[in-house]
Order: C-alpha cells, then structure tokens, then sequence
C-alpha cells in the first residue's frame, strides 16, 4: 500500500479524465425539434428509406447511411452540449446528397479540442462532421448559430 | 428497450472473464451509467479480461466512443486488458475507422474470439 507522498495525489478516478458527456435531465428544446439524437437519426433514416425505396434506384450504400446518422447525432449533440440547445433541425435532400440543418442558441463557434497527441480522449465530435460532411458552414445570427451540413449519399 | 436506449448485461466466465453485453445505441441520451459503471467495475475487479460484446451494438457517436476510451485507460491502468468484441454493425465499424481509434483499442472479431484472448 502506497505511503503518502510516494505516489501522485492524484488518484484513477483523476487521471482517467472527465466521463463522457451525457444529456442533463429534461433537456429543454424548441417545440417541434426532435428531443434527442435518437429522434433525429430517426428522422434521417426514415428520409433515406422513403426517398430511396421504391424507385427502383440505387440505394445509398449502407456506409453511407451509418456516416449520415453519425453527423446528424454530431451535431445534435453539439448544440445540446456547446449550443445552449437545438433550436432548429431539418433533413432534406438535394443533388447534391443529404442536407442537414441544425440550429442551436449560441454565438459560440463550434468547438474543436486541440490534439497533443495522436491519441487523445473527447473532442471528435465536430472533427467527425468535418471529416464526414462534402461541405459545412456556419452562419451566426443574433440568438445563435445554423450550422448546414451537406453529406454526400453517392 | 427502444432502440435509443442502452441496454447492458454482465457475466463472468468461468475462467474469470468479465464479460459486458451492450444492446441498443450509445450517446448522449441513452443512459450509458449501467455502461460506464459495468466498465469500471470490471477494471476493479483484478480480473485477466475484460470482453465488451459490441455485436448487439447498433449506434455509437463520439459521447460512445469516449465512455469505452476512459474505459480503456482505466483498464491499462488497472493492469487488465479489454477487448472490444464484434462483429461490429456498419454504424460502430465507421465511428472506429472515421475517428482513426482503430488503433487505440483491442479487437477481437467475435465475442468467443475475444475470450481467448
């Protein structure tokens, strides 16, 4: 058994690092917007099936689909956690693949953890939707930001 | 269980396996507490393995991703190793390969793969 003073005072739980974010109870959302990123990924998926289903097309493969429902709880995710809450949520799809529009109530730009190390824990969130997304862009207004994200479904 | 909740069973083997079964999908909202403390638990213990059987496993973001990365640093600093067991669903497979931790973690491709580990 370590004496005091021959080990760090810091003890595991500390050195672990802070647990992962989970949703605070009653998350507070616009009315209309989906409550949670299950609801959203729902959405999204039911989107992909009708649009796809039935046209006797290709249906976008499904990576593409897992990619899509990866960025759509991203960034539901990041404006319940860094964007004071989803404001506004749409799916539609375009030419040029999935558009995803999520707002949230903050003027804070999206939030990138700086990696030291190759490996690092948190952080991925938005850096996820950069590497998945065509095309991401920001438009800040007076009550928060929309983030638009374009993934591409070919 | 709807599919936006997590559902977690643990057993230990015979042979002193710590053996966690995951259903449902991972983030923020699907309560991942009986997860985290299924994790810790198992890291604890003193146990030669702990196995995660992500098989079942249909979702998982980056909130997900950064319960099973404490979960592997608390268990390399217990001294005990875990496995992250499949075969994955597309979905887990992706948020592994897009976030590059495919080398952070042990895989094994199926659960009785991983129990020989």
């Amino acid at each position: 058994m370590p004496r005091d003073g021959e080990r760090s005072a810091r003890g595991p739980e500390e050195a672990v690092g802070p647990p992962a974010w989970t949703a605070p109870p009653g998350t507070t959302h616009a009315p209309g917007v989906p409550r949670n990123a299950a609801a959203a990924r729902d959405i999204v998926s039911r989107l992909l099936e009708e649009e796809f289903c039935g046209l006797g097309g290709e249906a976008p493969a499904d990576v593409v689909v897992a990619d899509a429902l990866l960025v759509t709880s991203e960034l539901v995710t990041n404006a319940v956690r860094h964007g004071g809450g989803l404001m506004a949520f749409s799916a539609t799809i375009t030419d040029d693949g999935l558009l995803l529009t999520v707002g949230d109530a903050s003027t804070r730009a999206p939030v990138t953890a700086e990696h030291t190390t190759t490996l690092h824990i948190g952080g991925y969130g938005w850096e996820l939707v950069r590497r998945l997304a065509a095309r991401v862009s920001v438009t800040y207004h007076e009550d928060g930001k929309n983030i638009v994200a374009l993934v591409a479904l070919v | 269980m709807t599919a936006d909740e997590l559902h977690v069973v643990v057993e230990t083997t015979d042979d002193g396996v710590v053996l966690i079964r995951v259903r449902g999908s991972l983030d923020g909202w699907s309560g991942s507490e009986d997860l985290v403390r299924a994790l810790d638990g198992a890291s604890a213990q003193g146990r030669r393995l702990t196995v995660a059987d992500l098989s079942q496993l249909e979702f998982a973001d980056s909130t997900g991703l950064h319960t099973l990365l404490n979960a592997h640093q608390r268990h390399t600093e217990a001294g005990v190793p875990l496995v992250l067991a499949g075969p994955f669903m597309i979905g887990v497979q992706r948020l592994f390969e897009v976030s590059g931790t495919q080398d952070a973690f042990r895989f094994a491709d199926t659960v009785d793969a991983a129990l020989t580990c």
